[in-house]
């Protein structure tokens, strides 16, 4: 089986984290709930995790990342905690529907303003317009690091704008890295970006059932879940101090130790190594399906000689249609015809498929990981490049 | 020699991945032939999983699915 389908979840993931989670499995008690050797291994197990993820998220403050199920409850953590009744929203057409489904919520019950910036066919976001959104009154700014439909990356650059717009009318800037952690540098300290949400079982390669949020000093989150921390049992209302402001109930101490593991593994193989060997996977793959014939969805500015641009950057994550083919007919022939498992349809990011007018066709989604090697890649596009032969002169498959 | 030989499906779709698993294992119980399939653009863009079959299934399909799993719809194509 060849795993292309990284940006769902890692898949593949070193054996350390397997038997960390294994090891924890047999011998952690309850993180916070006694001073037992047991309670304590967890507890210890967790506070590592807490230092280990917030390295690699370029985050200075570890007792101030909490950890959640996954990216989508972290998000609601961050966009139901920070966003007044009336306020007013600024988001983008890259946001996947754990963004997307909160703001509309509170669009609906709560009487809150959206603004979204656009993205073009490209799906390059409209920047100018992003920084022009942020208004006064302006309670929140939403970004995507990366999409998770067409691999776009905001760049340094642009974060850097977008925070000074959002810092000068006091909004905070929460960023989306569910396709980013774990497989670049994210520098929110020094990017001063405010809230960084994460999953833990993608480009992190921790189990499936941990996330969580980063949340910059100085910035508070209202707590949605209310419940046992394991301290100041009396009160009636959630701890003020981090990080059990934001972790109400046990945590996951038994994924936890195993995400922990991966971020130790990840810090060793470094980010750096990880991006370059992401992007060189991407470049073979755009170039390959575009010779296969395939409309490849996304950035990839090229030079004179048809080769992708100097410096270009993009996430693990390329999303293509073949003529005469449904998309989901593209990943249903992948998978049973020659085990390659990708994704098709509309990849819970619907503004950007309307941004790419791919609303009613889907796209077949392919993404990479640390363990995807050259070989995968090239199988991958053998294949394309057969369905595509097959799938010439056969136009009313989409109909 | 390509791989993939498209020939006539009937397709059930469900609203949830729910009942597209019990619909799995209810056929696989009665020996309905089939297999679970992305859903099809054609007949919804939004993702899902679908139930591909033989056309000479679809009768077993049907009286198998009452009250055992609810589809969306059945649809005949070409995959």
């Amino acid at each position: 089986m060849i795993y292309l389908n990284c940006a769902a979840t890692s898949h593949q993931r070193p054996e350390c984290v397997i038997d960390a989670v294994a090891d924890a499995l047999r011998t952690f008690g309850s993180c916070g709930r006694g001073a037992h050797e047991s309670e304590l291994a967890a507890a210890r197990s967790i506070a590592l995790a807490r230092e280990r993820v917030s390295a690699l998220l370029g985050f200075g403050h570890p007792e101030r990342l909490v950890f959640a199920a996954n990216a989508t409850e972290a998000l609601n953590m961050a966009i139901l905690g920070t966003v007044p009744d009336g306020g007013r929203v600024v988001a983008t057409d890259w946001d996947h529907n754990s963004i997307l489904r909160p703001l509309y919520r509170l669009r609906d019950e709560r009487g809150v303003t959206l603004s979204f910036a656009a993205a073009d066919r490209r799906g390059v976001l409209d920047i100018d317009a992003l920084v022009n959104a942020i208004v006064p009154g302006t309670g929140l700014v939403c970004l995507t690091h990366a999409s998770n439909l067409t691999g776009n990356v905001l760049s340094r650059e642009e974060l850097v704008r977008v925070v000074k717009a959002a810092h000068g009318v006091g909004a905070p800037v929460l960023l989306d890295c569910a396709q980013t952690a774990g497989a670049r540098p994210i520098c929110m300290d020094e990017l001063g970006i405010d809230l960084v949400a994460f999953t833990g079982h993608k480009a992190l390669m921790g189990p499936q059932g941990t996330g969580g949020l980063a949340v910059a000093s100085g910035v508070d989150v209202h707590p949605v879940l209310r419940g046992g921390t394991g301290v100041l049992s009396f009160e009636e209302g959630q701890p003020a101090g981090y990080p059990e402001h934001l972790e109400a109930g046990t945590l996951n101490g038994h994924g936890i130790a195993g995400l922990s593991a991966a971020a130790a593994w990840i810090a060793e193989k470094g980010l750096d190594t990880i991006h370059a060997h992401d992007l060189a996977l991407v470049r073979r793959f755009v170039a390959g399906a575009r010779r296969a014939g395939a409309t490849v969805y996304g950035d990839f500015p090229v030079t004179e000689e048809g080769l992708l641009a100097p410096g270009f950057d993009h996430a693990p994550v390329v999303s293509v249609n073949l003529p005469g083919w449904d998309s989901s007919e593209v990943a249903d022939a992948l998978g049973h015809d020659y085990d390659i498992a990708v994704r098709a349809g509309g990849h819970c990011a619907p503004r950007m498929h309307r941004a790419l007018g791919t609303q009613d066709t889907g796209a077949v989604r392919f993404s990479f990981g640390c363990f995807t090697t050259e070989e995968d890649v090239g199988a991958a596009l053998a294949a394309l490049a057969e369905l595509a032969a097959e799938g010439e002169g056969d136009d009313d498959a989409t109909s | 020699m390509p791989r993939h030989r498209r020939e006539p499906r009937v397709v059930a779709s469900f609203d949830s991945t729910h009942e597209a698993l019990a619909c799995e294992a209810a056929c696989k119980e009665a020996g309905v032939a089939g297999r679970i399939i992305p859903t099809p653009v054609s007949i919804r863009a939004d993702c899902g999983l679908a139930w591909s079959m033989p056309p000479e299934a679809r009768g077993d399909f049907e009286r198998l699915a009452e009250g055992r799993f609810t589809c969306a719809g059945l649809y005949e194509l070409e995959l």
